[in-house]
């Protein structure tokens, strides 16, 4: 409030502003006189401004006659005379400017204009910013300056149908075609500024703007429909080359090439569209096609590993499988397509394995199990190691290929119905093989070739779905190595043992019991060996003949091997085996020894001459060998040791006896089962090298009528002769045996997987008591896929079983719903 | 700019020397900044001296305390009454 003392008079405002230059008419003024005077003043402005003058004018004499106009009420007269004003000049620019022929100065001269327009709109705003204020504000209308960008895009750009618009359209296009074939183009900055003009240019009309501009609605659906008709043409040529390494690097190229000119050219909001477009048009639609290319395809690029495993020489694709893999991941981040078309190739490379270890094989003519079981998983080692280099190299080392690699390794590996492989018992039998190789090199190696078997075996054991199938496998060989073992050296069994703790930490003790028994029993028949010398010494019985103990839990061993354990006992029986005299009194002297021992309560004791090995020293006319041979051909050559003595006591020279036996005396002597006996007369009297024998007459095959002695020329490079046991003499026997052991085997197997899969039906029902049919097989399948694939049938007729021995029942109304019965 | 100045002169032909930066509160000084006064460095206004000299203390007096306009902790700007009305009208059209 104002002091009431200081009363002080409103001055009141001045009139002469408003009506100074009707004042100057010194006239009774007409509002519209008033207006035209005033308004033919802004137009000449306008004029000026537009003509580049604007230094000459007085700014604040036209930004007042605008201020009166408005405050007249002559707003929106002012505000349409100005919009004809603006678009009168517009149109005689177009004209101008379409008389310009060359592409490349037509679209200089309209980014000049389109320059000069902004500038003297910016002026003509600012005299008219009274307007601006408030007449604009209050009709909500268009601010000067967004009119004249308005009147800009109707009366120059999209006048007569688009007729600059699409021709700069035209032009931009013609120059981006242009650059794309890799033509070099000048009117880079054009480019860019037309593109940020045709930004500005906001469809609407003089009330407001809609979002949409003259880009987003004309150019980019031009540009992407042109872009699209040469992106197919260009994939087309990159087609028509046939080669998939051609196609890989000219597409990357290309879109390397397009992405720096996109980026350069257009507003971020095209570019993922361009990018998809280009993606699926060069990329989705074609790289399938080119993978399977014959010519340079994925099959080609992969060639080298497999190559490599054999030669070692060809130069990796590296660079091919790169920008495959690169090209896949541009428009799908899961590489969908490219995983399945690499499992493929990889199933299909490893599907060819077996047939080219087989024909090399039979090429160097060992062929055998052994043979095609090491060089297999050698092969398929080294593939893998190789696999291993191109996914670090080409793969990004992305976590889904090394699980599509191992995918595809895995269905090679465990084999398909076209491409049957065993892998389980393959697996068994190359570690098989290189524990008995081991065991034999002479030095004591240091741990690193065990080391590596070891790792290779457990990295290819990973590969196979069925493990219970290797294990059986293992649990054979296993047995087999140790029973036909020539003595238990110290050495073997650390190879033995550390392999078992390996694979015990891979798989589980639980599935490994029946090789953790048998090992025990090794075990404990070397501390047998060991007590059963310490109790010699201690008795002094030196007589006797040394020991090497192998005793075995028959129920622990494969029966293959142990069914017949009881038929070497001593009977009377004309046909059974009889023990050799000189070995009977340490035989019975150690079956004292033995059933005293505190353990061996309830126990009996077995031999069994169809294992082990004996160690003989026979002097030949021409030196003294030691040999080690199998312990039937052993029992027969002490039928040729001397019996006589000389007068003196000592014994006669077997050679001087010159004891000759026929066959059916050898069978009556020993009672070597037939098979057998024909099989170890071969070793020790037909094979080249280890003739201890001589038969007669000299033929490959044993006859009953035929009759041996002992060969008096025989000779060998060495002191120590090791007689190999040749395989059995008829190949229907082997057969028979082999099938036998593999039936044994797979029985196991599948004695196995009924145990498994009753003790998951009953461990799942245990925690859940009911379930569903199909959710039970899942869980199943789920529960048992580390171990093996179980079968649907084998998975019904378990649950049969359960029910029938009442583990679980039926639901009585739902036939699908099982309960647990506690 | 902040060394340069620009004159305004009233209709009874005041002048006033003015900091550009100061007088650019005003969009109207401001534009004019772009024409011929932009050239000459003269503003011709239609007001009498008393109001313009009202006006540009108001300018330096904004231009002062513009960074403590949020803290409130600005004099009062004495207007003499007499010329409050005019001074209004002015201020509209200058845009201030």
């Amino acid at each position: 409030m104002i002091p009431a003392g200081r009363r002080s008079k409103i001055r009141p405002p001045r009139k002469s502003l408003i009506s100074s230059s009707a004042a100057a008419e010194n006239s009774t003024t007409d509002a519209v006189i008033d207006f035209d005077k005033n308004w033919s003043v802004l137009a000449n402005a306008i004029s000026q401004i537009q003509n580049k003058n604007v230094s000459n004018l007085s700014y604040e004499q036209l930004y007042r006659k605008a201020y009166v106009l408005v405050l007249r009420k002559f707003g929106e007269k002012l505000y349409n005379n100005v919009a004809i004003k603006i678009q009168n000049h517009l149109l005689f620019k177009r004209k101008k400017l379409l008389s310009n022929l060359n592409s490349e100065s037509f679209m200089s001269s309209l980014l000049q204009e389109w320059d000069e327009h902004l500038q003297s709109m910016k002026f003509i705003s600012d005299v008219l910013m009274y307007l601006n204020r408030v007449y604009v504000k209050e009709n909500k209308k268009l601010l000067i300056y967004d009119l004249g960008i308005q009147l800009f895009k109707d009366y120059i750009i999209k006048c007569n149908h688009d007729e600059v618009g699409f021709k700069v359209v035209d032009v931009v296009l013609d120059e981006i075609t242009r650059s794309r074939s890799g033509q070099v183009i000048t009117s880079n900055m054009y480019i860019t500024k037309i593109i940020s003009m045709m930004e500005l240019l906001i469809e609407g009309n003089e009330m407001q703007l809609y979002g949409e501009n003259y880009y987003q609605t004309v150019f980019e659906p031009k540009f992407l429909s042109s872009s699209g008709t040469f992106f197919q043409n260009l994939s087309q040529e990159y087609i028509s080359y046939n080669s998939g390494s051609k196609f890989l690097h000219l597409t990357t190229q290309f879109i390397k090439d397009e992405e720096n000119r996109i980026k350069f050219y257009l507003p971020s909001s095209t570019y993922p569209k361009l990018i998809d477009l280009m993606n699926n048009i060069l990329i989705k639609d074609k790289l399938d096609k080119m993978m399977l290319e014959s010519n340079q395809g994925l099959e080609y690029w992969l060639k080298p590993i497999t190559n490599n495993i054999f030669d070692g020489n060809d130069t990796y694709h590296f660079t091919d499988l790169k920008l495959a893999y690169n090209l896949n991941g541009r428009f799908d981040d899961e590489y969908q397509l490219f995983r399945v078309r690499l499992r493929e190739a990889i199933v299909n490379a490893g599907n060819a394995f077996p047939g080219i270890v087989r024909n090399s094989i039979e090429a160097s003519k060992k062929g055998n199990s052994t043979a095609f079981a090491t060089k297999w998983i050698e092969i398929v080692l080294k593939f893998r190691e190789q696999m291993n280099l191109v996914w670090k190299d080409s793969f990004d080392q992305n976590p889904l290929l090394e699980q599509t690699i191992t995918f595809a390794m895995r269905d090679f590996i465990n084999g398909t119905k076209r491409n049957p492989v065993n892998a389980p018992e393959l697996l068994s039998i190359y570690m098989d093989f290189h524990i008995k190789q081991q065991g034999k090199s002479k030095e004591m190696t240091s741990g690193d070739p065990t080391q590596e078997l070891i790792e290779n075996s457990i990295q290819f054991l990973r590969f196979i779905k069925d493990k219970d199938a290797f294990e059986a496998n293992y649990a054979n060989h296993f047995a087999k190595r140790f029973l036909n073992s020539k003595n238990s050296q110290n050495k073997d069994i650390d190879i033995e043992e550390m392999i078992l703790g390996k694979l015990s930490e891979e798989m589980g003790t639980s599935s490994l019991d029946k090789v953790i028994k048998m090992n025990k029993d090794i075990n404990s028949s070397r501390d047998l060996t060991n007590e059963w010398k310490k109790y010699l010494l201690k008795n002094t019985k030196l007589n006797l003949v040394e020991l090497d103990l192998k005793i075995c839990n028959v129920n622990d061993w494969p029966k293959s091997m142990t069914k017949d354990y009881k038929s070497f006992t001593k009977s009377e029986e004309p046909t059974s085996f009889k023990w050799p005299r000189q070995l009977r009194s340490t035989m019975s002297e150690f079956e004292e020894f033995w059933s005293n021992g505190k353990k061996n309560d309830n126990k009996s004791l077995y031999w069994s001459p169809k294992f082990g090995s004996m160690d003989l020293r026979i002097t030949y006319p021409s030196r003294t060998y030691e040999f080690n041979l199998s312990t039937y051909a052993g029992i027969i050559m002490l039928l040729f040791a001397p019996q006589s003595t000389n007068p003196d006591g000592s014994l006669v020279s077997a050679f001087k006896e010159q004891k000759q036996l026929t066959y059916l005396e050898i069978v009556e002597l020993t009672g070597i089962p037939e098979q057998e006996l024909k099989r170890h007369l071969q070793s020790i009297a037909v094979a080249p090298k280890s003739r201890l024998l001589i038969k007669i007459p000299m033929s490959k095959d044993v006859n009953e009528t035929d009759v041996f002695k002992l060969n008096e020329k025989f000779k060998a490079p060495s002191v120590k002769v090791k007689v190999l046991t040749v395989s059995s003499a008829t190949t229907k026997v082997k057969k028979v045996s082999e099938q036998e052991e593999k039936e044994e085997v797979d029985s196991n197997i599948t004695e196995g997987r009924k145990i498994e899969v009753n003790a998951a039906i009953v461990r799942i029902l245990k925690s859940r008591q009911t379930i569903k049919h199909n959710q039970l097989i899942e869980e199943l399948i789920k529960q048992l896929s580390n171990r093996f694939q179980p079968s649907i049938i084998l998975i019904k007729q378990r649950i049969e079983d359960l029910i029938e021995k009442e583990y679980l029942k039926r639901d009585d109304e739902d036939r699908t719903l099982y309960h647990y019965i506690a | 700019m902040s060394n340069e100045y620009v004159t305004l002169v009233s209709s009874d032909n005041f002048k006033y020397v003015v900091d550009k930066e100061v007088a650019s509160i005003s969009t109207v000084l401001k534009n004019s900044q772009g024409f011929e006064e932009g050239k000459t460095g003269r503003i011709n206004l239609d007001m009498d001296g008393d109001i313009l000299e009202c006006i540009v203390e108001y300018l330096y007096y904004h231009y002062k305390y513009k960074d403590q306009a949020e803290s409130g902790d600005v004099p009062e700007f004495n207007i003499p009454t007499h010329l409050a009305l005019e001074l209004l009208v002015k201020a509209d059209y200058l845009d201030i």
